[in-house]
C-alpha cells in the first residue's frame, strides 16, 4: 500500500523539473558560450588578413593598455581594502548584530550610477574641487590615473567594509572570546582567529572589486582625461565606435580583457567553490532591522564612520549649481521621455535578471550534487565579463538581429540583465540552497499553507537580500552608460536616456547642466531603489493570511 | 475505534540500507515513549506520522480520519521539535498565535484562546519580545502552547527535554502533564532519558532489529512504571 502523503522534497522527475534542470546549460550557451565563441571565430578569421588578432595581441600599444588596466585595478583594490578592511573590523568589534540601516548606508555606493560618481568626485578632486582648492589634491593629478584609482578605491571601500563586517559577524563569538580569554592581542586575533575565517570573503570581495575596476568604463573615460590613461575597456570602445572599425584590435583587447577579468575569477572559483558554497554568507543572515539598542553599541564614532564610508563621498551631488540647473531641466520637454526610458531600462533589466536568477537557482538545485559546482560557476561567470566584451560578442554572434548603431534598447536590457545575474545569484543562492526546512515543517505542522509557510519562515530571510540587491540594481541600472554607448545610434526617438543626457551635456562642456541631469538621474535611481522596500511593505502588511 | 486513537497500521518506511516497521495504537491519554539508540529511526517514524517523510507502505489514522492521505498542514497533529523551531523573525506573541492565525481565526479570538495559557505559563507581558530574548524553559513553553492551542488530535514530541537542565525538565514535564490533564490526547514521544521515562511515560515502544536486512521494528514493551 503506497502512502499518498506529500513530502517537502522537490520532485525531480517531472517534465517541468526536466525543463528547469536544462535551463542553466541553455542559458550559459546562449548568453555566454555563443558570444564568446563568436569572438574566437572572428579572431581566427582575422588571422588570414593583413592584421591578424595575433599582431594585435603583440601590439605594444595594446600590451601597455593591458598593463595599465592591471595596475589601476590592483591599485584600486589596494586602496579600497586599506580603507574598508580596518573600518569593517573596527565596526564588527563594536556591534553584536548589524542594524539594517548600516547595511543600507554601506551598500548605497554600490548602486551609485557611474556618472553620478564622477560628478561627486569632481566636487572633491575636479579643477575647482574642494580638495584641489585646499591644496590637498595636486594639480598634476587632475584627470589622471591617480584620479581614476582614488575614485575607484573610495567608491568600493564601503563595500569592502560591509563584506568584512558581515563576515566578521559570522565568526562564532565564543571563538573570539576564547582567544581573548587566552590573552590574544588584536593582531594575534586577526592572524589566528579572524584571518582563517575571513580569508575567503576577502578573496572574493577583492576579486569582485578588481573585476569592477578592470571593467570600469566611463570613470576612466572622463576622469582619466583621455590617452594615455586608457584601459582595455575604453580601448575596445574606441576601436569599435570611434574612428575606423578595428576588429582585430578590438578582439585583441577583448581577449586580454577576458584574461584579466575572467582568468583570476575562474581560478578562485574552482579553488574555493566548495567551501564557499558551504560557508556562503548572505546579508539576510546577520541583518537585524534597526533596534534602538544597537545605537549605543556602535557609539557616535561608529555612526560617523558608517556615514563617512557610505555617504560623505557623495555629498557633492547636491551642490547649489546642480540644484539651480534643475529648474530648466524640469521644464524641458525631454524630461519625462528621458525618465521613462531610463526607468524602463532599469526596471526591465532588473526584472529580467531576477527571472534568470530564479530559473538558474531552480536549475542548479535540481542538478546532481557533483554537477552543482559547475552549474554555479556558469551562473557566476558573467561577473568576469564586461559590458563591452559581452556586447561585442553578442554583436558577432547574433549579427542578424544585433545592430549596434540603432539605439537598440532591447539589447541594452538583455546586456544589463545578464551582467547583473552574478550579483543577484551570489545574494540569493545561500538562501535558496539552505531553506529553513525545520521551521517550514513546524509551520506546516501548525496548519500553515505553502504561502503562509513562505511568509513566516522564508520571507524574513529573503527580504533584506531582495530589498538590498534589487534596489542596488535598479539604482545602478538607471544610469547605465557602457551598454548605451555601445548600442547608441544617436537618435533616441523614444526619449534620450538620462545618462546620455549627462554625457551630452559633459561633451558640450555644460557642466552645471550635466550636474542637474545627474541629480535627476540620482533622484530617479533612489526612487526606483525604494520600490522593492515598498513592495516588501505590501507583502508584510499582507500578513500570514 | 476510539475517536482520537492514533493508529499506526503496517507502516513501513524504507530508508536506504535499513527500513522501519511499525504497527501499534496510542489511545488518548496514553503517553508512549519511543526508545532506541541514536539513528535507529525513532525521529523518522515520528516524522512519518506527521507527514514530513513519506511512508513506503501502511497508513496512519486518528480515529476514522486517515492522516496519511493528508498533507502535514491538514493532519492537525501537534509536533514539538527537538530544537523547538520557533520562528526567529516573529515575536513571542506572533509565534504563539501562528497556528490560530493561519486557520483564519480573528485576533480577538486568538488572544482570548491564548490568554489562559500565557497566564498559566508565566509569559504574560513577554508577547512583544523577540523569541531570542527568552530562556530555554520559556522557549519550550512557547513551543508547547503554540502547538497546543490549535487543538491537535495527537501530540508528537521529538526529545523535547534534551536541551533543558534538570530543574527545567521537571518544570516542563509538569507543564505538559497539566496541559494533557485538560484534554487527554495520544502522545508519542522520542526519548533517550530513563529518568524521563520513569516520570512521564505510561508505556513504551522499543526498536527490535530483525534479520540481516536492516529491518527495525517498533514493538510495544508493555506498561511502563507509571
Amino acid at each position: 500500500m503506497e502512502s499518498r502523503a506529500p513530502t517537502l522534497s522537490p520532485d525531480g522527475g517531472t517534465l517541468t523539473a526536466a525543463l528547469f534542470r536544462g535551463f542553466y546549460p541553455v542559458w550559459g550557451t546562449l548568453v555566454l558560450g555563443v558570444p564568446l565563441l563568436g569572438i574566437l571565430r572572428e579572431a581566427f578569421r582575422t588571422q588570414g588578413t593583413s592584421r591578424g588578432v595575433l599582431d594585435a595581441l603583440l601590439d605594444p600599444a595594446i600590451l601597455t593598455v593591458a598593463g595599465f588596466t592591471l595596475l589601476q585595478a590592483l591599485g584600486s583594490v589596494a586602496l579600497a581594502f586599506l580603507i574598508g578592511v580596518p573600518s569593517g573590523l573596527w565596526l564588527g568589534r563594536r556591534m553584536a548584530v548589524v542594524p539594517g540601516w548600516v547595511i543600507s548606508v554601506l551598500q548605497f555606493p554600490m548602486g551609485m550610477p557611474s556618472l553620478a560618481a564622477i560628478s561627486a568626485a569632481l566636487f572633491w578632486i575636479g579643477r575647482n574641487g574642494a580638495l584641489t582648492q585646499l591644496g590637498l589634491w595636486p594639480e598634476a593629478w587632475l584627470y589622471s590615473a591617480w584620479a581614476v584609482v582614488v575614485v575607484h578605491g573610495v567608491w568600493n571601500a564601503s563595500w569592502v567594509a560591509l563584506r568584512t563586517l558581515v563576515a566578521r559577524q559570522a565568526v562564532p563569538r565564543e571563538r573570539v572570546e576564547a582567544a581573548r580569554g587566552l590573552g590574544a592581542s588584536h593582531s594575534q586575533m586577526l592572524g589566528h582567529v579572524l584571518w582563517p575565517e575571513l580569508r575567503n570573503e576577502w578573496l572574493w570581495t577583492g576579486l569582485q572589486v578588481f573585476q569592477l575596476c578592470a571593467m570600469s568604463f566611463v570613470v576612466v573615460q572622463v576622469l582619466g582625461g583621455g590617452p594615455p590613461v586608457e584601459t582595455l575597456e575604453t580601448a575596445i570602445y574606441s576601436r569599435l565606435r570611434l574612428a575606423e572599425l578595428d576588429f582585430p584590435g578590438a578582439i585583441g583587447c577583448v581577449l586580454l580583457q577576458l584574461a584579466v577579468t575572467l582568468g583570476p575569477g575562474l581560478l578562485l572559483l574552482f579553488k574555493t567553490l566548495r567551501e564557499e558554497d558551504a560557508r556562503a554568507q548572505s546579508l539576510g543572515r546577520v541583518v537585524r532591522s534597526g533596534r534602538r539598542s544597537d545605537m549605543p553599541e556602535m557609539g557616535l564614532p561608529g555612526v560617523l564612520l558608517v556615514f563617512a564610508l557610505g555617504l560623505l563621498p557623495w555629498v557633492g551631488l547636491v551642490r547649489w549649481e546642480a540644484l539651480q540647473s534643475l529648474g530648466p531641466i524640469l521644464q524641458s520637454p525631454e524630461l519625462w521621455p528621458s525618465i521613462r526610458v531610463s526607468a524602463g531600462i532599469a526596471l526591465l533589466s532588473t526584472l529580467l535578471a531576477a527571472l534568470q536568477v530564479f530559473l538558474l537557482i531552480r536549475s542548479v538545485l535540481l542538478q546532481k550534487e557533483r554537477e552543482r559546482s559547475f552549474a554555479i560557476s556558469v551562473a557566476l561567470l558573467p561577473s568576469g565579463v564586461s559590458t563591452l566584451v559581452l556586447g561585442f560578442g553578442l554583436w558577432l554572434a547574433f549579427e542578424f538581429a544585433f545592430d549596434p548603431f540603432a539605439d537598440n534598447l532591447a539589447w541594452v536590457i538583455v546586456l544589463q540583465s545578464v551582467l547583473a545575474v552574478p550579483f543577484l545569484f551570489r545574494a540569493f543562492w545561500p538562501l535558496a540552497s539552505r531553506p529553513e526546512l525545520r521551521l517550514q515543517e513546524a509551520a506546516r505542522a501548525l496548519g500553515a499553507s505553502r504561502y503562509q509557510v513562505f511568509r513566516a519562515v522564508e520571507w524574513p530571510r529573503w527580504k533584506p537580500a531582495i530589498q538590498g540587491t534589487l534596489g542596488t540594481l535598479l539604482m545602478a541600472g538607471t544610469g547605465e552608460v557602457a551598454a548605451l554607448s555601445l548600442l547608441s545610434g544617436g537618435d533616441w526617438t523614444g526619449g534620450v536616456p538620462l545618462s546620455v543626457q549627462v554625457s551630452r551635456a559633459l561633451s558640450q562642456y555644460q557642466f552645471a547642466q550635466a550636474q542637474g541631469w545627474v541629480l535627476l538621474l540620482l533622484g530617479v535611481g533612489v526612487v526606483l531603489a525604494l520600490l522593492p522596500r515598498v513592495l516588501a511593505g505590501v507583502v508584510d502588511r499582507g500578513g500570514g493570511r | 475505534m476510539n475517536e482520537r486513537e492514533l493508529v499506526i497500521s503496517s507502516v513501513r518506511m524504507e530508508r536506504g540500507a535499513f527500513c522501519i516497521e511499525a504497527d501499534f495504537k496510542v489511545t488518548p491519554g496514553e503517553r508512549v515513549a519511543l526508545l532506541g539508540r541514536s539513528g535507529c529511526g525513532k525521529t523518522t517514524l515520528l516524522r512519518g506520522v506527521a507527514g514530513f517523510e513519506a511512508l513506503t507502505q501502511g497508513r496512519v489514522h486518528s480515529g476514522d480520519l486517515e492522516l496519511s492521505a493528508l498533507p502535514p498542514e491538514r493532519r492537525e497533529v501537534g509536533f514539538v521539535f527537538q530544537d523547538l523551531a520557533l520562528f526567529p523573525a516573529l515575536s513571542v506573541g506572533d509565534n504563539l498565535e501562528f497556528g490560530l492565525r493561519v486557520r483564519g481565526i480573528s485576533k480577538a479570538e486568538r488572544l482570548k484562546r491564548l490568554a489562559p495559557w500565557v497566564e498559566r505559563f508565566g509569559l504574560r507581558g513577554r508577547e512583544s519580545e523577540p523569541v531570542g530574548n527568552l530562556s530555554g524553559g520559556e522557549r519550550q513553553r512557547v513551543a508547547l502552547i503554540r502547538t497546543w492551542v490549535t487543538g491537535p488530535r495527537a501530540l508528537l514530541l521529538d526529545e523535547p527535554f534534551t536541551a533543558l537542565d534538570p530543574g527545567m525538565r521537571a518544570e516542563f514535564r509538569a507543564a505538559l502533564l497539566e496541559v494533557l490533564a485538560d484534554n487527554p490526547v495520544p502522545v508519542l514521544w522520542v526519548t533517550h532519558d530513563h529518568g524521563e521515562l520513569e516520570a512521564f511515560a505510561t508505556s513504551r515502544i522499543a526498536v527490535e532489529e530483525t534479520g540481516g536486512g536492516g529491518v527495525r521494528r517498533f514493538v510495544r514493551e508493555g506498561s511502563g512504571s507509571k
